[in-house]
């Protein structure tokens, strides 16, 4: 018994010391269990801070430029040209321009401070210029405070769009050195004015919006951080949990913990979302500003950079086009907030609400500007480049895109499909068309037009619309034939009959002359001006079909046609833009680039990654060349093209040839003058017949866009090999001084054999033999 | 052609002796050379065009100025961005053979031979009787090197 007391005070005893014991053991188990996994939580939550935080923070699409503007004395840009370029620059037009990026035209000049830039032979530093303009060339240039005459400068290119996937986002990444003090004021004042005193969270700042939340009975006020709302748009969601909010805090702690404030700062300042362009988020400052205002970050105004400011809050709810009062409204307070009431600040923020947005009506940064042409240009970065460097990498694609040449050519199609539906009662919308613009020496794309809504991101015509070529290989044809070792000339007789071709298959061919006119037999260099079907495959016929073939690979085709006597009409589908590439060696002497649109690639901050040599190489004979060039011009003078002159005022010297396949389903047309080739194909999506030839259609087209530039007309004479004589244009017999002759060029070692009866006659003189031997 | 040469010499004797001169005429355009005297040279280092020469190169101001740039790019071992600026003239001026020879030279001297003969092709297929019978020489000569080079490739 005696021991059982201290057992009943045991058992009476140890149940509050165990039950003591057993809560100081769960606490300090819950403690060390709690710490660890709030350790292991720190931890976690550190990892991801560090992992997405250091190195590379967002996946940048590939920025794709213009090509820079020229300017130099004796260069065919007219004030017009040079400020609608700038307009395109975002240049501001202002009174005594003070700062890169202004112009002020006056009168036949124009005073401008351009842009720095770093292109790939070199930094180009801003330069004051004033640029003289006679009536269609740059008169002269001179530095306006030094009067020195400056020989050559060059703008800024245009940023033209983006390659990033269809659902992404889209930023232009800033340094925080290039993001004017405004903004960072304007930021600060609105956003979180104790940014630079808190580590992260702030106390106070929870503690107002609680109590303003309180008095409200809902969410009425954050109390985030900037280093907060990086953290919510950068590592989490938007959902309003606690467990959100706990994440979003310690994430917040730790990202101060381990970065400085400035690289908070500039994070966040392109991370921040600002707008929505289709599928395409906009996002940070420096897109932003390209994309409501057409400038860079550096060169905004104090209202402009108000307005950005005043969007952080919901850039859907104050969408300055849809709800412009809203955002007006939502401006003015970022401004009196900057201000804070300071006499200092005043009248600036009195003068910057007194202005009105700004914005553009609508950006012209993005791919939905130009998708024809960025097409071009992802298909050709795609063979030295992953699609995922291209979406991702931020790579500088500086390419041969030429905007003037480009808006010509769609407001060529737009207004002429409109037309010619019109003038022919056919259904509105019909009629599509693809355009390629190129130049001829260099081989750069110009400008690529791939529907009548140029803007619309969709089938690629210009690209992607493989259509029978019809007439267009004629002068293929022509170049095989005076290649060829058949002896061929442009005054060699042809005959042009109603003819049969019994096909390997046996089956039988009777093509058709256009009209069922047929000329019994005519000249070689008039099968060309009039497009005669006959005599075409005649010529075919006689120096094989295979020998086109082979000139048609010589001139870059890639595919493998078969040798079928319908080739020699054309039955071969091909785009515009491989159109263009068969064109540009006869353009440019014989000798053959690729067509390009890429000149450099750099890398996200510059440095240059990779260059598009120039290289060229002889695709076939410069006399030959030369000779089906002049048969071209033959075409715009007198055959199926005349109708240029009463269409361009500037159709002088220029080779083209039209197209048109059975029952006018495609319409084309394929010209050049000394400096620019263009292609254009119309016709209809269903391959229904378009009601179209090709200087009905496709040839109005190239007129339209290229009588507003300046094309040139071909000066060059024959290159030495090639040399003119007369021929009787009845027989092609040599008639050298014989009257009624027709002047023709010829290969020097491939005259015609025979002579006119009247030279004969008159080359038996022994002063003519005299005269002969001398020349 | 030199049935040609022959022929024009012919008729300049005749015109001359006709007009009763006993000399030829000094035109003051440069003697080509027939052999070149800078062959051990790289072609982009073989002297340039001098002052005296700009307006028979036929070049507006600009390009000349790019060719300029071009040089001292490659005097400073920046041969892509010497190349640029040559593009970049080639651009203001895409027929121009002079521009054509220059980038060709800079390729031959950088090794890259098939490069610069098709370049060099392309610039004599530029050039007409109102070339500059400097840039033709340099074109004949550039053949020659490349040539001496192709068929010596070890050396």
């Amino acid at each position: 018994m005696a021991r059982q007391k201290p057992n009943s005070k045991r058992n009476k005893s140890p149940k509050p010391a165990g039950f003591k014991a057993w809560l100081r053991y769960l606490v300090i188990r819950g403690f060390v269990i709690g710490s660890l996994l709030g350790l292991v939580w720190v931890a976690w939550l550190d990892i991801q801070v560090l992992n997405q935080f250091s190195g590379k923070k967002w996946s940048v699409p590939a920025r794709v430029y213009a090509r820079p503007l020229e300017v130099y004395p004796g260069a065919a840009i007219t004030a017009d040209m040079l400020t609608k370029e700038m307009a395109a620059l975002g240049y501001r037009q202002v009174k005594n321009p003070k700062r890169a990026g202004q112009f002020e035209k006056s009168g036949n000049s124009v005073h401008l401070i351009s842009r720095p830039f770093r292109f790939w032979d070199g930094d180009e530093a801003a330069r004051e210029l004033k640029v003289n303009f006679d009536s269609a060339h740059i008169r002269s240039i001179v530095d306006p405070n030094s009067n020195v005459s400056i020989s050559l400068a060059r703008l800024d290119p245009a940023l033209i769009g983006s390659i990033y996937p269809s659902h992404g986002e889209d930023r232009i990444l800033v340094r925080l050195d290039q993001v004017p003090q405004s903004l960072v004021s304007a930021l600060l004042a609105t956003e979180d004015r104790r940014f630079y005193d808190h580590w992260g969270v702030d106390p106070r700042s929870i503690g107002r919006a609680l109590m303003a939340n309180l008095r409200a009975g809902g969410v009425a006020q954050g109390g985030s951080t900037i280093t907060q709302q990086l953290v919510k748009n950068f590592f989490l969601d938007s959902r309003r949990t606690l467990v959100r909010k706990a994440n979003e805090a310690m994430m917040a702690l730790l990202l101060e913990f381990h970065f400085s404030k400035e690289e908070i700062l500039e994070a966040y300042l392109n991370e921040i979302y600002l707008g929505q362009d289709g599928a395409r988020s906009i996002h940070g400052f420096g897109l932003a500003s390209w994309y409501w205002f057409q400038t860079p970050l550096e060169e905004l105004s104090l209202h402009e950079v108000a307005l950005l400011v005043g969007m952080v809050k919901g850039p859907s709810y104050y969408h300055p086009r849809r709800y412009p009062e809203r955002a007006l409204e939502r401006r003015n307070l970022v401004l009196d907030l900057m201000g804070g009431g300071s006499p200092a600040w005043a009248e600036q923020v009195e003068t910057a609400k007194r202005q009105p947005l700004d914005i553009v009506k609508r950006s012209v940064i993005g791919t939905s500007r130009h998708p024809a042409f960025i097409d071009l240009v992802r298909d050709q970065l795609k063979r030295d480049y992953r699609s995922a460097d291209l979406e991702s990498e931020g790579l500088r694609i500086y390419t041969t895109f030429d905007p003037l040449v480009q808006r010509s050519a769609e407001v060529a199609v737009q207004n002429r499909l409109k037309q010619l539906e019109k003038d022919g009662n056919k259904a509105v919308g019909s009629l599509q068309a693809g355009a390629v613009f190129t130049t001829t020496e260099t081989a750069e794309v110009l400008a690529v037009v791939g529907a009548r809504d140029a803007k619309a991101d969709g089938f690629n015509r210009a690209l992607s619309a493989r259509r029978p070529i019809g007439s267009l290989v004629k002068p293929v044809v022509l170049a095989a034939a005076l290649a060829g070792p058949e002896g061929l000339t442009l005054a060699s007789r042809v005959k042009d009959e109603p003819i049969s071709i019994t096909m390997r298959d046996g089956q039988i061919w009777e093509p058709k002359n256009y009209g069922d006119r047929y000329w019994d037999e005519v000249s070689m260099h008039e099968v060309l001006v009039h497009s005669i079907n006959i005599a075409t495959v005649n010529v075919g016929m006689q120096i094989g079909v295979p020998a086109v073939v082979a000139q048609l690979k010589q001139l870059g085709l890639t595919q493998d046609p078969q040798p079928y006597p319908s080739l020699l009409l054309g039955a071969l589908e091909l785009t515009p833009l491989e159109v263009a590439g068969l064109y540009q060696p006869l353009a440019a002497g014989g000798y053959r680039r690729p067509l390009s649109a890429i000149r450099e690639v750099r890398d996200s901050v510059g440095e240059p990654l990779q260059r598009y040599p120039l290289d060229v190489k002889q695709a076939m004979s410069g006399q030959v060349a030369a000779l089906v060039r002049w048969n071209m011009q033959q075409v715009v003078e007198r055959g199926t093209a005349r109708g240029l002159s009463w269409q361009m005022p500037n159709s002088a010297g220029l080779a083209g040839k039209t197209g048109t396949t059975n029952d006018l389903r495609d319409s084309w047309f394929a010209g050049f003058g000394g400096n620019m080739l263009g292609v254009v194909w119309v016709g209809r999506d269903d391959n229904k017949p378009a009601g179209l030839t090709g200087s009905s259609g496709a040839m109005r087209i190239w007129a339209d866009t290229m009588k507003n530039l300046p094309l040139m007309p071909i000066v060059e004479g024959l290159p030495n090999g090639a040399e003119w004589h007369a021929i009787n244009p009845a027989t092609g017999a040599l008639a050298d001084g014989c009257s009624d002759t027709e002047r023709l060029p010829f290969l020097s070692d491939r005259l015609p054999l025979e002579q006119d009866a009247c030279m004969k006659k008159a080359g038996s003189g022994v002063l003519n033999k005299i005269f002969k031997w001398f020349k | 052609m030199i049935l040609k040469n022959l022929r024009l010499f012919v008729v300049f004797v005749a015109i001359s002796l006709l007009a009763g001169c006993a000399s030829l005429g000094g035109s003051g355009a440069m003697a080509p050379l027939k052999t070149n005297p800078w062959a051990d040279q790289l072609p982009y280092e073989w002297p340039p065009y001098q002052q005296s020469d700009a307006d028979d190169l036929a070049l507006g101001p600009a390009p000349r100025a790019l060719l300029e740039e071009a040089d001292f790019h490659y005097e400073m071992g920046r041969f892509d961005s010497s190349a640029a600026s040559l593009e970049r003239a080639l651009r203001l001026e895409p027929r121009a053979p002079v521009l054509w020879y220059r980038l060709a030279a800079l390729r031959a001297s950088q090794q890259d031979y098939s490069t610069a003969n098709r370049l060099a092709e392309k610039a004599r297929s530029l050039t007409t009787t109102t070339t500059s019978k400097r840039v033709v020489q340099w074109l004949d000569w550039l053949s020659d090197w490349l040539v001496a080079r192709v068929s010596r490739p070890a050396a």
